[in-house]
């Protein structure tokens, strides 16, 4: 069952490759993957309800590889990321007719909730920041969808916050690894409740 | 104190970021507040005198493991460094269409959405 974890952000991934390579013979195309693939996710998502695992990827064990973790709330995050993600596309396919490129809003669309799925399911710190870093880009670029005045303001205004953000959050994260020398969030948990509490750790929380 | 040093380049980046009028000058101070953290990032992975961390085949991984650098960190800022790419990438964008919408790039002049 621990199989179906990496597919959560696999799928979303290769639809948002698939949807700019088709699009332009196809205009029904933008539509039918997206929102496909987001039936598919929130489908997996409610299967998944009661179930824990952890999978490696790479086949690596836990010191060595990243792990993907599930658990009770990495389900509850899972729903809540995905049923909000398909009633989303469902009200774009008539909203976003409003704009002109279909096609790439549902490429970015897929790119975020590909990276919202990772952050939710990733067991290591590291590979959190990269996942969120690809939200993040995502939805800059979907803010700016429409290339007026106002959403080129907001976008840059909302990049420049997130950027210092998550500059700040990678900050964190290599302190962290500094003072407990793994980048596991189990090993990392299991470092801080031995006691090894210190003035960087609390600096980096 | 070497440490503090990155995060006085970081404390650079950040006064850029805030006190800058100028979008591109703010773009830089957001790159300058990254690079500090990538410094950061080096330098927690650096060891004086270490060797390089390729293992070379027959050799002892306890006698690896003492000589060499950290290799973690310098894999953790390869990627990071990659990402801060697509960000400059997509600020720059924004920034030159921001000029040809608003004919400037100081930021106190883009105020339509102010409340």
């Amino acid at each position: 069952m621990s199989h179906v974890l990496p597919i959560m952000v696999a799928l979303p991934l290769a639809g948002a490759f698939i949807i700019p390579l088709f699009s332009r013979r196809a205009t029904w195309l933008p539509d039918a993957v997206g929102n496909g693939v987001m039936v598919c996710l929130t489908g997996l998502s409610f299967g998944l309800i009661g179930r824990e695992s952890v999978y490696h990827m790479g086949g690596w064990p836990t010191p060595l590889g990243i792990d993907l973790r599930l658990d009770g709330l990495t389900v509850i995050l899972l729903v809540a990321v995905n049923g909000i993600g398909l009633c989303a596309s469902l009200f774009s396919v008539s909203y976003m007719e409003l704009y002109t490129s279909k096609f790439r809003y549902y490429s970015l669309f897929l790119f975020m909730v590909a990276g919202m799925n990772g952050v939710v399911i990733t067991g290591d710190i590291f590979n959190l920041y990269v996942f969120m870093e690809i939200a993040a880009i995502a939805s800059y670029a979907l803010v700016a969808f429409g290339g007026e005045q106002e959403e080129l303001e907001a976008a840059f205004k909302y990049a420049v916050l997130g950027g210092v953000a998550s500059t700040l959050i990678l900050l964190g994260i290599a302190l962290v690894y500094m003072v407990t020398g793994s980048l596991n969030m189990a090993q990392i948990a299991a470092h801080i409740s031995t006691g090894g509490r210190d003035a960087p750790l609390l600096l980096a929380m | 104190m070497i440490y503090a040093m990155c995060l006085v380049l970081v404390a650079v980046g950040l006064y850029g970021v805030l006190a800058k009028k100028n979008i591109v000058k703010i773009v830089i101070g957001l790159m300058i507040m990254e690079y500090g953290v990538h410094l950061l990032l080096i330098l927690i992975g650096y060891r004086g005198g270490g060797t390089f961390p390729i293992m070379r085949p027959g050799q002892d991984a306890a006698a690896y493991a003492a000589a060499a650098v950290d290799p973690l960190p310098q894999a953790l800022v390869l990627t990071s460094i990659v990402i801060s790419l697509g960000v400059l990438a997509l600020l720059v964008a924004l920034c030159i269409k921001l000029y040809e919408k608003f004919g400037t790039f100081d930021v106190t002049e883009m105020r339509r959405l102010k409340g």
